[in-house]
């Protein structure tokens, strides 16, 4: 079979224009590929240290998929494919691609308006929805979260976009709003003079700014109130826990009552009370107990 | 001020040493390699009278490379700008001029003798957290009270506080009316003038910009302490004149 081939001149032929082909592919996967990750990973850095690592994550995208094109190119240009084809071919095929992914299409904008915008970054902690995470990553497609119970969560650009987004880590400090409830026969303003005294004895809430003081409603169990303090984002789920904690105590101190759900039923003028009589039975079991 | 309190302390294996700064109790044990120290808060005023309740301690321990090392409190001012709020507003008019004395309480650092290594640092005075800014920005703060004295009373020196004298000078065209005024502690160098305590000078200068204030740290220890010999230089070197947001001026409306 060599023979054949030999006779033929095609061995030489073949051999010497694959292996050609074969090292010019293999000398530019063995230079290129690793020369792009570590163009990647060098932008990604440079750009997290300068800017912020959001922006470095997304320019580490960038040089990623526009060096990969460039190196399928090439390989396609060592099997001397002509590319001029395979790009108007490339346009019908983008077309009906588009319609069948709009979505994605929809995702890839979305995408590029919530970098635009810089409502946040990696890291914030943000709330979509119902969903509470710190965020991981912004991709080409999706925004991927981290829940405080330790989920992944994958929330796609385009609801990022038309849903109601909280950044909560924005800024430095935040208000922790306490919603208390007193008994009616309490003095407001002594109790006003408890919760600012907790307050002030607790280093973790800030003095200033001040705590804010709501009368909220006259409830039907309860006064209810709004006590608000300000602690530095980090400290904030510790500072709640730390002021109901203390307020709890200092309310059993100073003997605030604070009430449970409560109905009070009124006996109209013209109404009779009604009759309640307790019958014994006239044996008294042996196991009965007054 | 207490003479013995900054200093020495040589290991007494098994036995807890028990060192008074104020309100704070320092306790400290060696056991081998190891420093164990924990410290509480009481009513200072008593305790010097009064024997003090047993208290089940938090100890922290450090293990160290060599056994019986002695160790060393110094004093030290404290990482994060004092918010100092005068008791009563403050106001000063065009080219007024005020040299007021303040205490700030002390932090106390404490470092192995052989090679001056940190192990703990504990504040004094247990302070509240306060915010020195606008709620999207600004900077975290301890807040203080102040009388601002004008002249030096008996009761000025005390073991955990050191005093501190600040300049003001309006140099605007309009009076300087502030609230609060955010003192640069780490900026700060520490003397001691026969057992007492001073930082140097804090001269800020009021331009009439916002509420920005120049503020220069003398670096030599003030007029009232003749003798004074230095403690400890400043955590941080700044540049001699620094524009820094100092006085609240305003409050914002917050809700």
């Amino acid at each position: 079979m060599t023979d054949f081939f030999q006779s033929m001149g095609i061995t030489e032929l073949v051999r010497a224009e694959d292996l050609r082909v074969f090292l010019r592919i293999v000398v530019i996967l063995c230079v290129a590929f690793p020369s792009l990750i570590f163009l990647r990973r060098t932008t990604r850095r440079f750009i997290s240290d300068r800017y912020s690592p959001h922006y470095g994550m997304v320019s580490g995208k960038v040089v990623w998929y526009i060096g990969m094109v460039i190196l399928i190119l090439l390989i396609l240009k060592q099997f001397n494919v002509d590319l001029t084809p395979l790009l108007g071919a490339a346009g019908v095929l983008g077309v009906a691609i588009g319609f069948a992914s709009q979505t994605s299409v929809s995702n890839i904008i979305s995408g590029m308006f919530l970098i635009a915008e810089k409502s946040f970054q990696v890291d914030d902690v943000i709330t979509v929805g119902n969903t509470t995470g710190v965020v991981l990553s912004i991709d080409t497609l999706s925004v991927k979260l981290r829940t405080f119970d330790n989920r992944y969560v994958r929330i796609p650009n385009e609801v990022m976009i038309k849903t109601e987004l909280i950044n909560i880590s924005r800024f430095p400090i935040r208000r922790v709003d306490l919603m208390l409830g007193i008994a009616y026969k309490e003095d407001v303003e002594r109790v006003k003079g408890i919760l600012i005294e907790v307050a002030k004895e607790l280093p973790i809430v800030l003095n200033d700014p001040a705590p804010v003081f709501i009368f909220q409603a006259f409830g039907s169990s309860s006064v209810d109130l709004q006590f608000s303090v300000w602690s530095l984002r980090e400290d904030w789920l510790e500072a709640k826990n730390q002021m109901y904690q203390a307020i709890k105590k200092k309310f059993d101190q100073e003997h605030v009552e604070i009430p449970y759900p409560h109905v009070s039923i009124y006996k109209g003028e013209i109404t009779d009370p009604i009759p309640v009589q307790l019958i014994l039975p006239e044996k008294v079991p042996s196991n009965f107990v007054s | 001020m207490s003479k013995t309190v900054w200093g020495r302390y040589s290991p007494k294996q098994g036995k807890i040493q028990q060192i008074a700064i104020g309100p704070l109790l320092i306790h400290i044990q060696w056991f081998s390699n190891e420093i164990w120290i924990a410290s509480r808060y009481v009513d200072w005023t008593t305790t010097l009278d009064e024997p003090l309740e047993p208290v089940e301690l938090d100890w922290s321990r450090f293990a160290l490379s060599k056994e019986d090392v002695a160790v060393e409190l110094a004093p030290s001012l404290p990482k994060l700008p004092l918010l100092l709020k005068p008791d009563d507003s403050y106001r000063l008019s065009p080219d007024a001029v005020s040299r007021m004395y303040t205490r700030i309480p002390l932090s106390v650092q404490i470092r192995t003798e052989d090679n001056n290594h940190l192990i703990a640092e504990i504040p004094t005075l247990i302070q509240s957290n306060t915010w020195f800014g606008s709620v999207i920005d600004g900077e975290l703060c301890l807040s203080h009270t102040t009388s601002a004295r004008r002249v030096i009373s008996d009761d000025f020196f005390m073991p955990h506080l050191i005093g501190s004298i600040l300049e003001i000078r309006n140099n605007s065209k309009q009076d300087l009316k502030f609230d609060k005024i955010c003192l640069r502690t780490d900026a700060m160098t520490i003397y001691s003038d026969d057992g007492q305590l001073w930082t140097d000078t804090t001269v800020i200068t009021y331009e009439g910009s916002g509420s920005d204030g120049h503020v220069v740290h003398l670096g030599k220890a003030p007029k009232e302490a003749p003798n004074a010999r230095l403690i400890s230089n400043p955590r941080v070197q700044r540049s001699t004149s620094l524009a820094l947001k100092t006085f609240e001026l305003i409050r914002d409306i917050r809700f």
